[in-house]
């Protein structure tokens, strides 16, 4: 393989299908660290599916999906799989496995460092926003009854520290006089970037955004791609994006993915995909010989 | 103005004339026998009640307007401030005082009324500890909830028959039953985990029936459908009845003061009154807990939630657990109180009565539920007296108020940060 320590994700032979359909094809691909990787294809290329199994939504029928951070963690085993013979005989694999199937899924995956978006807006509608971030960082709050009800102090400074990033994040993307507004009060841009926040509050090495300019207009989708080209330098934190609008995506991609009926059509920088015949066929069809 | 009372007389006229055109001929003229009769007064007096009447309610709708309108305008405002739904930290200090009022109020309360009264307040209270549980359940954590009357009677034959079996005493039984209660809470959450809505409803109403089902033919342990003694409570060994039955000592006798059967009711409304604070107490900080807002947001979006690390298995049983155990200990409180249980105490329709009670002081709103908690047990015992009318008269209550409060008495204030 090529050197893994720039890699924050391989994902080797990823196929899944849903009854007879093959959603995806024995995918393989590795996304960069520190990078902003586009994957972009027709509707129904697979696009969301591929997210939904990185993100642990979906389980793969077959292949692995490895985040690289301090150690390799497999997504695939997070998730819960199956118990062979051969796990029987050892009782650590045994546990293991045991372990996460009963309280393995998405939010472990979560838990080890990738935060996504949704295609529609997810957000906690009818509650205000800061409490849509503090719900973000669950898991870094003392979630103890007890200490809660005490109000202890250090159930306080954790509930500090939270309240704190939750304003860095709004103050970031400009929205902090939001914070203490219904989430479902407002405009529809406000509300993605408030989802950007929402995920990143939870602490990632790898964003996972699902077509995030969708709905927004030119000068909308300008800012946002300064935002995460923003986030992508000062933060170090690698970027995966799904999106449609083009100009968006050869602006700030590093490197980009096509997708084409669940395969893999090309891949590349994106000037070189901006020229690929494959690809403009894909998107618009070829002229009949 | 002017011009408006004007009208008004001018229409007033009308009304009186065309009111005496119908009712002349039809209650001016009676037929007697084979004469016709000219009877004049209810001819006369009905009109004129027709034209006051119209000159009355026209005013009133006038003022009612001038009322309205500037209901409408202060609620405008609210609005564009955008600070309706947040908490009012301002008036922290008046809300104590009053909070402290209203609990002295509560405290001397057994001591003034009658007991029968006191027995009302007593289930009232118990109603509020129910409605909190199911409060927990169905307003944060949006999981609808049609046996809750399970942990009901899992507290209340927890009681009973653990002091039976296991001699529990009353202060033994409030811990262990609203655990058990709350671990019942779990079985039921486990195969429910994947449903929602509808289908949630079914299951835990199928639930609450099975745990009725198990206590009326389960009689060689629950003694069916001829229910069970539920053992008096005691403090510190002494006893609320007239002569000791369990080797403490009359509690009359111990202070030297006559016997009364309502010590018995004083001193639960007393216990009660201390949970049912702490209670309150401890839901209003957990509504602002990591735990608190990790069911709201299962409640507003499940996957959402997952994707945020928010493990939903451990969080959903929580909710129904801390539900239960609420529902427990107030099982407690109603075996204590009636000395007497058998399982039609726990049909469905108490569920649906306390399901009524959170729906009608507003889903996840404490205060709206523990005031409709009071107005769902003393108005049918207010209203007693119209004893035919009084489910009449409740219905008519509440259709008016979800036609002027659809979303509850109280609708919930979020916090600020």
């Amino acid at each position: 393989m090529i050197d893994k320590a720039n890699q924050i994700l391989n994902i080797q032979n990823l196929s899944i299908s849903f009854g007879g359909i093959n959603a995806l094809k024995n995918i393989s691909l590795n996304i960069h660290k520190d990078q902003i990787t586009c994957i972009i294809g027709p509707n129904g290329a697979g696009k969301t599916t591929f997210f939904n199994c990185i993100t642990g939504f979906y389980k793969a029928t077959n292949g692995d999906i490895i985040l690289n951070k301090d150690k390799e963690i497999y997504i695939n085993h997070l998730l819960g799989e199956k118990f062979y013979i051969n796990d029987f005989l050892s009782i650590k694999a045994f546990t293991k496995k045991f372990y996460y199937k009963l309280f393995g899924g998405s939010h472990l995956v979560n838990q080890n460092g990738i935060a996504r978006t949704f295609q529609n807006i997810r957000l906690f509608s009818d509650i205000t926003v800061m409490e849509n971030l503090l719900i973000a960082q669950h898991n870094y709050l003392i979630t103890n009854i007890i200490s809660g009800f005490f109000n202890t102090k250090s159930y306080r400074k954790s509930l500090e520290q939270a309240i704190d990033k939750a304003h860095n994040w709004l103050n970031f993307f400009n929205i902090d006089k939001y914070a203490n507004h219904l989430a479902k009060d407002l405009s529809y841009g406000i509300q993605k970037k408030v989802e950007i926040a929402r995920a990143m509050c939870t602490g990632p090495i790898l964003l996972c955004l699902d077509e995030p300019a969708a709905g927004l207009n030119n000068k909308e989708t300008e800012e946002l791609s300064e935002y995460l080209t923003k986030i992508k330098e000062s933060e170090n934190i690698s970027i995966l994006l799904i999106e449609h609008d083009m100009d968006m995506v050869m602006n700030i991609s590093d490197y980009i993915y096509v997708l084409d009926n669940g395969a893999l059509l090309t891949h590349g920088k994106p000037d070189v995909i901006k020229k690929d015949k494959q690809v403009i066929a894909a998107y618009l069809g070829v002229e009949p010989k | 103005m002017n011009k408006n009372i004007l009208d008004i007389f001018k229409n007033s006229l009308l009304v009186l004339i065309l009111s005496l055109c119908i009712f002349v001929p039809i209650t001016g003229f009676v037929l007697d026998d084979y004469e016709i009769i000219l009877n004049l007064k209810p001819a006369i007096t009905l009109p004129i009640i027709c034209f006051l009447s119209y000159i009355l309610f026209s005013f009133l709708k006038i003022y009612f307007h001038k009322f309205y309108n500037k209901l409408a305008h202060r609620r405008q405002l609210l609005e564009t401030e955008n600070k309706k739904h947040l908490q009012n930290s301002k008036n922290h200090k008046l809300r104590n005082f009053i909070l402290s009022l209203i609990f002295i109020l509560f405290l001397i309360m057994p001591f003034v009324i009658q007991k029968y009264w006191l027995t009302v307040m007593i289930l009232a209270l118990i109603y509020v500890l129910l409605g909190l549980g199911l409060n927990i359940v169905v307003g944060y954590a949006g999981l609808l909830d049609l046996g809750f009357v399970a942990f009901y009677a899992v507290g209340a034959y927890g009681y009973a028959l653990g002091s039976q079996y296991l001699g529990l005493t009353f202060w033994e039984a409030l811990p262990f039953c609203a655990l058990l209660a709350a671990l019942f809470g779990a079985i039921l959450g486990f195969p429910v985990l994947k449903m929602h809505g509808d289908y949630l409803a079914i299951v835990t109403l199928g639930f609450g029936e099975i745990i009725r089902l198990v206590l009326n033919n389960w009689a060689s342990f629950t003694h069916g459908p001829n229910g069970v003694k539920a053992m008096r409570p005691d403090l510190f060994n002494l006893e609320f009845s007239r002569y000791a039955k369990h080797g403490g000592v009359p509690f009359h006798e111990y202070f030297n003061i006559p016997y009364s059967s309502s010590y018995k009711y004083i001193f639960i409304y007393l216990v009660l009154l201390a949970v049912v604070t702490f209670m309150i107490f401890f839901v209003n900080k957990l509504k602002n807990m990591p735990l608190g807002r990790a069911w709201e947001a299962l409640r507003e979006d499940e996957i959402a939630a997952r994707s945020l690390g928010i493990y939903h298995v451990t969080t959903k049983l929580s909710a129904f657990s801390m539900g239960a155990f609420f529902g427990g200990l107030g099982g407690v409180f109603f075996a204590a109180y009636q000395g007497f249980i058998n399982p039609s105490s726990f049909t469905f329709l108490e569920s649906a009565l306390i399901l009524a009670i959170v729906v009608l002081g507003g889903l996840g709103s404490i205060l709206g539920v523990i005031i409709s908690a009071f107005i769902f047990t003393l108005l049918p015992e207010i209203l007693r007296d119209f004893s035919s009318y009084r489910i009449l008269i409740l219905g008519i209550i509440m259709v008016l108020m979800m036609i002027v409060r659809p979303r509850g008495l109280i609708t919930i204030k979020r916090p600020i940060y």
